[in-house]
């Protein structure tokens, strides 16, 4: 048995997320994003690899648009018809993000649309909504159970489980917590399969205590000098981490600089995370009781015609990335003075003129239609809220499944990562690129019917006190597996007095090509030299084309016929062929002896 | 059989002859006999005989329940309930039930209930013992490997109790069998019953403490070690605890290098603090925190995420078995999760522990005090205060070495909400060292607004900045120099010594020299005067640091106003008897009226004063405490302080200085009061040392030099003053100051005495401690009368007063009498003939009716009634004329006392 991944997306890179697994014989699509930095037909997942209807149900892990973006075009346009399961702050959340998107793409842009507004809607009403830790049965051998993953809010981890196969789909998360949402929260599972985002494969990041104490530095020099500050950011998740940060210093250090949102959006989403107050960290729900940490004290609503206003202040624009909209706007009027600062949190996708400003000090950027002197300052802040190189370990070590998947990331440092996983906790680890398939091997439990005499025996040997029983395991074609008392199994068989010893093991080696030419003889004589080797003291028989050793027989046949029993079937027909056999009392030898001639092999 | 107080009536209809609630033991027995039979057994009324037939059937009963489970667990429910109150049963219950335990599993499990309730309910020992003692080895065992969850539970339950009381128990299981059963039941497939055996190691491990045997703590570590990965959070937080315990035990190991062993344990318990779950991180950090000679490098691990040194990259992370070790890798950045956990609680732990570790290496203190420093900006209260304690330990450890990067973080808390914050954040201030003069000038300036917000604060703030200045002297002398510039070009009315920063400053400039108690040459000694306004501040902020007398002495002294300590106290030590330390005080403060002497001459009549008066508050408050001996001289003393007193306002109060004529305007009042205190003191005391004596007569001659100077010469006063001199002449060889006088008399038989020149030679003598000295005094009383029981009166005639007079230290040629007046008229004398006492010297009574003869016409009066004795010397003989009074001037020697007086027409 085995589980089957196919990389729709986000293999090998970052962007529209989409996973389909096939296990226990059931299909799973982990998330439906799409890509950023594409406006073509590269910005969806391909959806003909699959059939929508063999998808038993969609897992959405949190409502950022490189997870959900394809949703509401695979549901509408593709026709997918099944259950979708997202958790209560995603499904509240998505379809703002969805319209926004959708609002700038096709109205402000002009690009051909996808889906529609009601697309969007119309997909959303399928959504059933699920809680953390909550079990969902989705079928009779199908169950889903989603974990907090930190990262944004509503973000979740999922664990699916078909019959005996299980595995852990992570989307994106955060193992360390940050000032609005908690860590990464799971149990330790058994599992098959982990498919962990890796998007900071190579990244260990210090304490966050750090990070923040240097971006606060740079925002307070940049406005004592009277500059602006320029933070693009996704209108969830960065934004309100960043707005309590600045609250909280604002508060403390006495200072009165305004803080704008520039958007409805961000305004509309911390009407939204006021109410989401459960799904966020111990501090925001423990101070929650006195004051709501999302009624910012210090933050008002931006206004386009305060752009040239003189004085600091801040602004958070969307969307993050600098990718368009409202915060290229702002960005193209403040980069040309040397007295603002652009703070740009967490990852910008290739493409963006994000990307471009963190990629080197640029100091020109070519739009469209203009060209513009960037003349400011730029902060990076590592202000992420994706799990370090040391989180993912961390989680890959504390879950110990059997197989890893990496995704979500770049190729260079998910082979690194892969190479430590496989290294310093021997666990294999894969990274497929999109559109391939990653097969997982599992442990197929097996029914072992166990006879009563073997059953009275093992029982009477508990009772002295010993955990181990003796027996005999029977597999046969087309019935049950059987463990079998030695007494049954003489029965069975048909001998008399010591069973186990008339029973004879064979092996058939075959020997590389080369061998042919070799003739029986030399090879015998070979053969016996180099047991003499490792076996001593023994007399061996040899024959012509044998060497016997007690119940051991190594018998050399060049042709395929005398020893069918036990070849490999891939053995090339032409080659030269050991048929060794043994009785059990020789075991231990025959063993050695096996591994002596498979040491020949690979010598001659 | 009586029953004492029938509390429970239900129970008597079902009696049997025996009073026994139960059926005879072949009868079936039924829930309701049972719930009757408990009834009974804890009733407090229920008399002995009973309760024991009861039990005793219940036992005989025993047997017949073994197929009815139900019947039979409440059955031993009852006998277990009734231990409690009899402990005396428990011996046969308890031998009974055991015997039921090889029967049904179900039955074992009802039985083990029963006798771990027994264990646990008895308050003595007795019952715990007695379960203790029927439990052997091969019957723990094969309990404890029963298939049936609750026998297992149970047995397992009944031993966990049993170790924690290992110490008391008859030991019938040896530790190894407990250890091996414990150690059994870790594999068990129940995470309840596998956290419970690890619990019941722990114990065992701590309740044998330091005698344990190495190599259980071993094997326990290794199993701990094992159960570290097990599914179950419960079971992987108890281990992490267990593996801790062990750490700790395993540091004591003699003869073993156990460094490598710590390094393991540490990373083993590292490897637990990126849990999932809260439980298991808090038990982590609380385990690191006991871990002792972990090496530096594993310890400097804990704080980096990034793997250092090169040599332990590439191995293996994961297996935790007791073979392969986990490579140093594990532990990485293991403090650095703790501190920005989500948690507030894994938080604190974390950071005690780092704490911990910060004292045992100087090289990892380092490093973590970054970490810790971070969590200055933590958002809870707890988490702050729990880093400032850490930060404090290491400050008094001498291992806390501040960055500049730090302290924009640090000094931000003197401004935080909480109070708590804001008072460890300054303690720790108080012991740290600051690298450089900026950082030290921020900290005084947030210490400052922290003065400015926060004022009630200022006893706190004001040490830390006394601190802080001591801890850093060449910063705080720079700091003094630019002050005291500042001080310079500031005009005097600009300069406002109460604004906070100045007094802040100020207490940080002292500080060093104060605790020095020296001062540099170019200390800013301006500073010190501006101090002395601030002294009861600086010295209730200092209290139990800094004495206030001294740091007023040292301020003082060292501002050029010299002056010695006030506060005699002090200086005593208090260590010896009462007597001894009374006489000391009295030394001081004779010692510190010489000082007032001096500053009088000095014409420094304030402080002199200050110091008479502090003299003579101490002596009025040892005067309360005071055996008869030392009263005398307090009493003499105070009433010298006096005499001083009044010469120091005439001294310095009159502009004797300017001129040398003596034009005194009021000063004859003064002068009155002086001689009749002089007079007072020549006459209250007898045995007198030659020396004081001098010096009392010295002062009257001083006195007369100031009167004749007022009144001119007259012959009267300078016959005393030649009668004084020559009786000075006998007794002792004369001063300066009295041949002085002398001379001046003999050149001018009139005019003026140079009293300046006088007043120049005058010497005080130390007044050593008058032990021969006794007061001349007395007491007198009037039976039954006060102001509400006044005694009876005819107008107009006299009145008989039944005086009880006691007289001390009276000779028999003393001329005692009894002063009486009324109002403010002329008094009555009548005098006192010491024979008609009775006594000795020392103590003469006597009892005697006097009479009044003028009694007013009123309804009531009053009348002042007083001893005096007359002032009958050569050097006093001024004859007044007066009819059948003192020949000479008289000095009272008891307290002016009242009589009052009713008219008889009043009642």
């Amino acid at each position: 048995m085995a589980i089957e991944c196919l990389i729709l997306g986000a293999g090998q890179e970052v962007g529209k997320s989409c996973v389909v697994v096939k296990i226990g014989g059931k299909q799973i699509m982990f998330d439906c994003g799409m890509h950023m930095g594409y406006s073509d037909h590269r910005a969806f997942p391909d959806f003909s690899l699959i059939s929508p209807s063999d998808i038993s149900c969609v897992v959405i892990t949190h409502f950022h648009l490189d997870h959900i973006g394809a949703l509401p075009y695979f549901t509408e346009v593709c026709g997918y018809n099944g259950p979708i399961y997202m958790t209560y702050p995603t499904k509240a959340l998505a379809p703002l993000m969805l319209k926004d998107y959708h609002k700038i793409m096709v109205d402000r842009r002009g690009l051909e649309e996808q889906y529609t507004c009601d697309d969007i809607l119309q997909c959303m009403n399928k959504v059933i909504p699920i809680d953390i830790k909550q079990t969902i049965q989705v079928d009779k051998d199908l169950q889903i159970r989603a974990y907090y993953a930190g990262h944004v809010i509503g973000a979740a981890m999922i664990y699916a489980q078909a019959g005996e196969e299980t595995m852990v789909y992570t989307g994106d998360y955060n193992m360390t917590p940050d000032r609005h949402l908690g860590a990464a929260q799971i149990d330790r599972l058994q599992l098959d399969l982990l498919l962990t985002e890796s998007t900071y494969a190579t990244t260990i990041r210090d304490s966050k205590y750090s990070r923040e104490r240097e971006f606060l530095k740079a925002v307070h020099t940049c406005i004592a000098a009277g500059g602006k500050v320029l933070i693009p950011t996704f209108a969830l998740g960065r934004a309100q981490e960043l707005c309590i940060l600045l609250d909280d210093y604002w508060e403390r250090m006495n200072i009165t600089v305004p803080i704008y949102f520039s958007a409805g959006l961000t305004l509309q989403a911390n009407m939204y995370y006021k109410m989401l107050i459960g799904w966020t960290s111990q501090k925001i729900k423990e101070s929650y009781t006195v004051r709501n940490p999302f009624d910012f004290k210090h933050v008002c609503p931006f206004e386009r015609s305060m752009i040239n206003a003189p004085g600091p202040c801040i602004l958070f624009a969307t969307p993050g990335m600098l990718g368009g909209g409202f915060s290229l706007e702002v960005f193209k009027q403040w980069a040309p003075s040397d007295k603002n600062l652009i703070a740009l949190p967490g990852y910008c996708i290739a493409g963006t003129v994000g990307h471009k400003l963190m990629s080197g000090k640029s100091t020109r950027v070519d739009l469209d239609d203009t060209q513009i002197d960037v003349k400011c300052q730029i902060h990076q802040l590592a202000f992420s809220p994706h799990t370090d190189s040391k989180g993912i370990m961390d989680l890959v070590e504390f879950l110990s499944p059997k197989h890893v998947i990496l995704v979500h990331g770049e190729k260079p440092k998910m082979a690194s990562l892969k190479q430590r996983i496989e290294s310093e906790l021997g666990i294999p680890c894969q990274y497929p690129a999109n559109h391939e398939t990653a097969l997982i091997p599992t442990k197929k439990d097996i029914k072992i019917i166990a006879s009563k005499t073997f059953i009275k025996n093992c029982i009477s040997e508990i009772n002295g006190d010993k955990r181990i029983a003796e027996g005999i395991l029977i597999m046969e074609k087309g019935q049950n597996a059987k463990f079998v008392s030695e007494e049954e199994f003489r029965e069975t068989v048909g001998v008399e007095g010591n069973a186990v010893n008339t029973v004879t093991f064979t092996q058939c080696l075959s020997l590389p090509n080369n061998t042919v030419s070799i003739e029986t003889k030399d090879m015998i004589l070979a053969l016996e030299k180099e047991l003499k080797k490792s076996i001593k003291f023994r007399k061996f028989e040899v024959s012509e084309d044998c060497i016997k050793l007690e119940s051991i027989t190594i018998r050399i046949c060049s042709n395929n016929i005398s020893c069918n029993f036990g070849k490999d079937e891939d053995a090339e027909e032409m080659a030269m062929h050991l048929f060794c056999s043994w009785s059990i009392r020789d075991d231990e030898m025959a063993r050695i002896c096996l591994s002596v001639v498979k040491n020949m092999e690979s010598t001659v | 059989m009586e029953r004492e107080g029938s509390l429970v009536p239900a129970v008597t209809p079902t009696c049997n002859p025996s009073n026994n609630p139960l059926p005879h033991p072949h009868c079936p027995l039924h829930l309701s006999s049972l719930s009757t039979a408990l009834s009974v057994v804890l009733n407090p009324s229920t008399s002995i005989v009973t309760v024991h037939s009861t039990v005793e059937s219940l036992l005989l009963s025993l047997p017949r329940l073994s197929t009815n489970p139900l019947s039979l667990s409440l059955a031993l429910s009852v006998l277990s309930q009734s231990v409690s109150p009899h402990p005396s049963l428990s011996q046969s219950i308890v031998s009974t039930i055991r015997s039921l335990i090889n029967g049904h599993d179900r039955n074992s499990s009802a039985v083990l209930s029963a006798l771990l309730s027994i264990a646990r309910s008895s308050l003595n020992k007795d019952g715990f013992s007695t379960v203790d003692s029927v439990l052997d080895e091969n019957l723990v065992l094969s309990l404890a490997s029963s298939r049936v969850y609750r026998v297992r539970s149970r047995i397992l339950n009944l031993l966990v109790f049993i170790v924690g009381r290992w110490k008391c128990s008859s030991n019938n299981l040896t530790d190894e069998v407990m250890v091996r059963v414990l150690l059994g039941f870790i594999g068990d497939i129940y995470p309840v019953l596998r956290r419970e055996a690890i619990d019941g190691l722990f114990e065992f491990l701590t309740v044998a403490g330091a005698g344990v045997d190495f190599c259980v703590a071993e094997c326990c570590l290794d199993h701990a070690v094992g159960l570290m990965r097990d599914d179950d959070e419960l079971v992987r937080s108890a281990a992490v605890r267990m593996v801790g315990l062990c750490g700790k035990i395993l540091v004591e190991e003699k003869g073993v290098d156990k460094s490598e062993k710590m390094d393991t344990i540490f990373t083993q318990i590292c490897c637990m603090a990126r849990d999932m779950s809260v439980k298991v991180r808090i038990e982590a950090f609380e385990a690191l925190g006991k871990l002792k000679l972990v090496s530096d490098s594993v310890l400097m691990q804990s704080l980096s995420k990034k793997i250092l040194g090169a040599k332990n990259g590439g191995k293996s992370l994961v297996k935790l078995d007791k073979e392969s070790k986990p490579s140093y890798a594990c532990a990485a950045g293991a403090y650095v999760h703790g501190i920005e956990d989500e948690f507030y609680e894994v938080r604190k732990v974390a950071c005690r522990s780092l704490g911990i570790h910060a004292l045992l290496s100087i090289k990892f203190a380092d490093d973590a005090i970054n970490l810790l420093m971070d969590l200055m900006n933590d958002d809870v209260e707890g988490v702050r205060v729990e880093a400032l304690d850490s930060l404090f330990h290491m400050a008094a450890h001498e291992c806390l070495n501040v960055h500049e990067k730090h302290m924009h973080m640090f000094l931000g808390l003197l401004t935080d909400m909480s109070a708590l914050v804001r008072h460890k954040a300054r303690k720790t201030l108080r012991l740290m060292k600051l690298p450089k003069r900026g950082i030290f000038k921020s900290t005084v300036n947030e210490l400052i607004a922290n003065l400015e917000r926060h004022p009630e604060e200022e006893e706190d703030i004001f040490f830390a900045l006394f601190s802080l200045g001591k801890n850093h002297q060449r910063f705080s002398l720079s700091l003094a120099k630019d002050l005291a510039k500042q001080i310079e070009q500031t005009s005097k009315v600009d300069l406002a010594l109460d604004k906070p920063s100045m007094a802040a400053t100020l207490v940080v400039c002292i500080a060093s020299p104060l605790s020095e108690n020296e001062i540099t040459p170019d200390t800013p000694v301006v500073l010190f005067s501006y101090a002395v306004a601030l002294l009861g501040r600086i010295s209730r902020a200092l209290q139990g640091t800094v004495d206030r007398d001294f740091l007023l002495t040292f301020l003082l002294y060292h501002t050029n106003i010299k002056w010695k300590s006030q506060d005699l106290m002090a200086e005593v030590d208090s260590n010896g008897t009462n007597e001894e330390v009374m006489l000391s005080i009295i030394k001081l403060i004779s010692k510190s009226i010489g000082n007032a002497w001096s500053l009088i001459k000095r014409s420094n009549g304030n402080d002199a004063e200050r110091i008479l008066r502090s003299c003579s508050k101490e002596l009025e408050i040892i005067s309360f405490d005071t055996s008869q001996s030392a009263s005398t001289t307090v009493d003499f003393l105070s009433k010298y302080i006096q005499i001083v007193q009044l010469i120091s306002e005439i001294w310095c109060k009159s502009d004797l200085r300017s001129s040398t004529t003596f034009q005194i305007r009021n000063h004859h009042v003064l002068l009155e009061k002086l001689d009749s205190s002089l007079r007072s003191i020549l006459y209250s005391f007898t045995g007198w040392t030659k020396e004081v004596e001098c010096h009392i007569l010295e002062l009257n001659l001083l006195s007369d030099a100031f009167t004749l100077s007022l009144a001119g010469t007259n012959s009267c006063n300078l016959k005393n003053l030649c009668a004084k001199i020559s009786h000075l002449e006998a007794i002792s060889c004369l001063s300066d100051f009295t041949k002085e006088v002398k001379r001046s008399i003999d050149k001018r038989s009139s005019g003026i005495v140079d009293l300046h020149g006088l007043f120049e030679l005058f010497e005080f003598q130390e007044l050593d401690v008058l032990k021969e000295m006794k007061s001349i005094k007395a007491e007198l009383k009037v039976a039954g009368n006060d102001s509400e029981n006044p005694l009876a009166f005819i107008p107009g005639l006299p009145i008989g007063i039944r005086f009880c007079i006691t007289l001390h230290n009276t000779s028999s040629t003393d001329r005692l009498w009894l002063r009486m007046s009324v109002g403010g008229g002329p008094p009555q004398y009548m005098s006192l003939d010491v024979c008609n006492f009775e006594g000795s010297e020392k103590m003469r009574k006597c009892t005697s009716v006097i009479p009044f003869y003028e009694s007013p016409n009123v309804f009531s009066f009053e009348i002042r009634v007083c001893v005096v004795i007359e002032c009958s010397s050569e050097y006093y003989e001024i004859f007044k004329e007066r009819e059948g009074g003192p020949k000479c001037d008289v000095t009272e020697l008891s307290i002016e006392s009242f009589v009052y007086f009713s008219s008889v027409k009043n009642r």
